[in-house]
């Protein structure tokens, strides 16, 4: 027999898990710490990524006085600076990243729960279904 | 404007019947519209500018996810800047990764005000941008409409400059390179733009939020003053050479154009016609659930107000 109730419910999860629920339900499938650390990483790769970059830029510019003055300048000290730039850059990157997926996990945590109550609803429906059945048998 | 009310209910039936044809038909015709005007602003790769060429991305833009439209059209930008000089294709690569790698690993929601900011640029009408992001994104958005602009400002520096750019010999590579970095890192339009915009953003956003009547209006209106005053404070002190006509005129036309927006897109719910699939233990289910479309007429209240009658009584005999 159809359950109509049931039917609803259950269009109304997929409606839920075919939208938005996608991705929530793989962010959920993380512990907090896990999924914020995990992109956190990301983040700090794709920054470095984004400085070297920056930085390639910055000596393409100054090429031919960079070559030049080589062998004069205080490579130490050159290296020194670059890499607190890198650090300042990485650091402030990773600490946004940090906060926006913070609030996203929160977020989706939050549209998680009313899903799962959802399904314990719906997993309630179905023992009742399976009960009147084996009754109606006996 | 009972007619323009019937006429948007009519719209929402019309889209939550036919969402299926409806939204590859969009994005095929905002992919041409794009494709279409990278190639008249900038068409230096003839083999791009073929009809056929055109037609194909467009197509495979209707069917992939939106922001596939935004990689074809700085795929394609960067194919004809490439054709026209090597060194403009890759400082333009460059902003582009930059902008990629930083900012669209938060937001790839936002990545088609990326799009629609260069669009409106070449349309004149930019003002509307910071608006409608501001009314429909969040103070995030200001990040996605400034991306658009410097995406903008640095293709429209290399092509308002290509004379001087054809100038350079073939071994001045890196002359050109500096003379390009320089260009657009002093392109005082370009920040004073970006400031404009982001600003607006934010100030749209937090006046459309308040709980006062006609909020929507008011932050349209407040931010498109906002935009102007900061891009004629700017023109005043860096002298961008601004078309203050230009600037009045446009921001007219965009709060007019947003207004419409408001009305048949920001305030709708164009909620549309689902089709899921999933099964118990006994039946497979295939749900073609259809939104009820509920027409809210005006409902009208009739309150009737009775004089006792003793009180009618009482001033009769007076």
């Amino acid at each position: 027999m159809l359950n109509e109730e049931r039917i609803k419910l259950m269009t109304k999860m997929a409606c839920y898990e075919a939208d938005e629920g996608r991705k929530n339900v793989a962010i959920g499938s993380y512990f907090r710490g896990d999924y914020i650390g995990l992109q956190v990483i990301k983040s700090i790769i794709s920054g470095t990524i984004a400085f070297v970059i920056i930085f390639a830029m910055y000596i393409m510019y100054d090429f031919e006085i960079f070559m030049a003055d080589i062998y004069k300048m205080d490579l130490f000290g050159f290296a020194k600076t670059v890499i607190i730039d890198y650090l300042i850059f990485t650091v402030a990157y990773a600490l946004v990243s940090y906060g926006v997926y913070t609030y996203r996990y929160a977020k989706a945590r939050r549209s998680l729960k009313i899903y799962y109550n959802n399904l314990k609803k719906l997993s309630y429906l179905y023992d009742k279904e399976v009960k009147n059945r084996d009754y109606k048998e006996i | 404007m009972t007619t323009l009310l019937v006429y948007r209910e009519q719209l929402k039936k019309f889209y939550s019947k036919y969402e299926l044809y409806i939204t590859p038909v969009i994005k095929f015709l905002l992919a041409l519209l794009t494709l279409v005007m990278i190639n008249n602003s900038i068409g230096y790769m003839g083999e791009l500018k073929r009809f056929a060429v055109v037609m194909v991305l467009s197509m495979l833009c209707s069917f992939l996810p939106m922001n596939f439209i935004v990689f074809v059209a700085a795929g394609v930008t960067l194919g004809h800047l490439y054709k026209f000089s090597l060194e403009c294709a890759g400082v333009a690569l460059v902003v582009f990764l930059l902008l990629f790698i930083l900012y669209f690993r938060f937001s790839p929601r936002d990545t088609i005000a990326v799009l629609l900011t260069p669009l409106c640029f070449i349309l004149k009408i930019p003002y509307v941008m910071p608006i409608a992001m501001g009314l429909a994104g969040t103070p995030a958005s200001a990040v996605s409409v400034a991306s658009g602009a410097i995406a903008y400002y640095t293709v429209s520096y290399m092509t308002n400059n290509a004379s001087m750019l054809n100038t350079f010999e073939e071994d001045e590579a890196l002359e050109k390179f500096r003379y390009l970095i320089d260009g657009l890192l002093g392109n005082k339009a370009m920040f004073i733009t970006i400031v404009a915009f982001v600003a607006t953003v934010v100030v749209v956003y937090f006046i459309r939020r308040l709980s006062v009547d006609y909020s929507w209006t008011i932050a349209m209106i407040t931010g498109a003053l906002l935009d102007v005053l900061i891009l004629l404070f700017g023109d005043l002190m860096y002298n961008t050479k601004l078309s203050i006509m230009g600037v009045i005129v446009g921001s007219v036309v965009s709060v007019l154009l947003v207004k419409v927006l408001e009305f048949f897109v920001f305030n709708v719910d164009y909620s549309r016609t689902e089709f899921v699939q999933f099964e118990d233990d006994e039946y497979y289910y295939y749900v073609k659930a259809v939104p009820k479309n509920t027409v809210a007429a005006p409902q009208k209240r009739v309150k009737t107000i009775r004089v006792p009658e003793k009180a009618v009584r009482q001033q009769k005999r007076d």
